[in-house]
């Protein structure tokens, strides 16, 4: 299951875990972001190629308006798959 | 091999999850290879639910845990075939601007496997996964 909620500060606070069956009611919640926001994932757990597929997605959509997603306290594991999939690069982790 | 089926959709994916994790935890298993495990059973079963509409099988996935490695192997009936032994031409160096999922999932799969195993069976595909416990 996943928890996608905003705080006071407006970053978006991922939590739990971002598998395929979660996709679509993501890529809902993240379509309503429409300016550079701060991710934080201190209590994100997992997640796979459809999770990052709507990363992407919303990192293109809001590069094309100068803005972008910034990633926030990812676990160690989850870093590494950001890595392996090339992707440490297009995403500011910090 | 220690196997149960599971309905060929997303919803599944919870179960199946709970199934590999009870499996793992009982041999010791957790942390980056049980997360990587995770990982390439779900791109694996994902890509069974969202490629082959036409059947309306369940999906067989079993495990197996040698003093070596683990070993999943999923069995998806009446499908077409598609070899995800060949890693997909993925280029993890391009621009945001053409990048995209497709694809991606396998490639993930290839990186964290040791081994990415295909067969055929009549209208059965059997998709062999392994993972070195070090």
């Amino acid at each position: 299951m996943l928890k996608i909620e905003r705080d006071e500060q407006g970053a978006l606070l991922l939590a739990g875990r971002f598998d395929a069956s979660q996709e679509e009611s993501a890529m809902k919640a993240f379509n309503q972001v429409e300016q550079e926001t701060e991710i934080d994932c201190s209590a994100l757990e997992y997640i796979s190629s459809a999770g990052i597929g709507v990363l992407i997605a919303t990192q293109k959509r809001l590069m094309q308006k100068n803005g972008q997603l910034i990633l926030k306290n990812l676990n160690p594991h989850i870093v590494e798959i950001f890595k392996y999939a090339g992707l440490d690069t297009v995403f500011t982790i910090k | 091999m220690h196997e149960r089926a599971f309905k060929r959709s997303l919803d599944s994916l919870e179960a199946l999850f709970d199934f590999l994790n009870a499996f793992l935890a009982g041999h010791g298993i957790a942390g980056r290879t049980a997360l990587e495990l995770q990982l390439a059973l779900e791109e694996v079963f994902a890509n069974s639910v969202e490629h082959n509409r036409t059947s309306t099988g369940d999906v067989a996935v079993a495990l197996k845990r040698t003093p070596e490695a683990i070993t999943i192997r999923i069995r998806d009936f009446d499908v077409d075939p598609f070899d995800v032994s060949r890693p997909p031409q993925v280029d993890t160096h391009a621009a945001l601007e053409e990048r995209h999922a497709g694809g991606l999932g396998l490639h993930l799969i290839h990186t964290i496997m040791d081994r990415v195993e295909y067969a055929r069976e009549e209208r059965t595909s059997i998709i062999t996964l392994v993972k070195y416990i070090k």
